[in-house]
């Protein structure tokens, strides 16, 4: 598997991700959360969908809702769409990362 | 764990625009783009970086096109939603979107809907596709 990151996903951020959801966030205060760490005055889509992506080892089309929530206040729905695939991937994310091939910019 | 897709992911962050796309172990490519107004890089460039990334890999590119209740900019349905909405048939009026354009020329010329559409013809809310080479 390889990847593309320009810029490189920040670990310190995905780590905290992992932390806040571990603790049982919702998904609107991990999306602030990546935001206000990339000092985004607003929700911008692109970052939030690669840092739930990566931190919590999501596949892309999962969490394309997303797209459409930013920007509403439907809090509830995407909590039900999200959530469970975080919890449901928790294996994978509460354990170490082993190295990738990485292709940084 | 290693990761279980390959992923692209390029973002300006002075201008909040950018790509990330991903591609499954089936080939399959996921993507969303927010270029357009206030960016300095077209969206056919962003895309065309992405899948000369993915290489010969990529074998389809999958295209889920919601419309939005806030009635956000989404270029692929809104330009299906102006043509059904002249009387083009959807099968027809997808191979318009930019999306499809935009694979075709890079030879991926199969397309096909998936699942039942959500909408009318020129308010679709929902079409899902999948462009094969």
């Amino acid at each position: 598997m390889i990847r593309f990151e320009n810029p490189p996903l920040r670990e310190d951020i995905i780590r905290d991700l992992r932390t806040l959801a571990a603790r049982g966030a919702r998904v609107r205060e991990i999306a602030d959360t990546i935001n206000a760490r990339l000092d985004n005055a607003q929700l911008s889509i692109i970052p939030t969908l690669a840092y739930f992506a990566r931190a919590f080892f999501l596949p892309l089309p999962k969490i394309l809702p997303l797209r459409e929530w930013i920007g509403t206040d439907n809090d509830e729905e995407i909590d039900a769409l999200i959530l469970p695939a975080i919890q449901e991937a928790r294996e994978k994310w509460s354990q170490p990362e082993e190295q990738s091939v990485g292709v940084n910019e | 764990m290693a990761i279980e897709s390959n992923e692209f992911y390029w973002y300006l962050d002075q201008e909040k625009k950018g790509i990330v796309g991903s591609m499954n172990d089936q080939g399959i490519v996921t993507f969303v783009i927010e270029a357009g107004v206030g960016s300095s890089i077209r969206g056919t460039t962003y895309f065309k970086a992405m899948m000369g990334f993915f290489g010969n890999d990529a074998k389809a590119i999958h295209g889920f096109w919601l419309r939005s209740a806030e009635g956000k900019v989404s270029t692929n349905i809104d330009k299906v939603n102006e043509l059904t909405a002249l009387g083009v048939a959807l099968e027809n009026a997808v191979l318009q979107a930019w999306t499809v354009t935009r694979a075709m020329k890079l030879g991926f010329s199969k397309v096909r809907l998936l699942g039942v559409p959500k909408g009318s013809p020129g308010a679709y809310t929902k079409v899902e596709v999948l462009i094969e080479k």
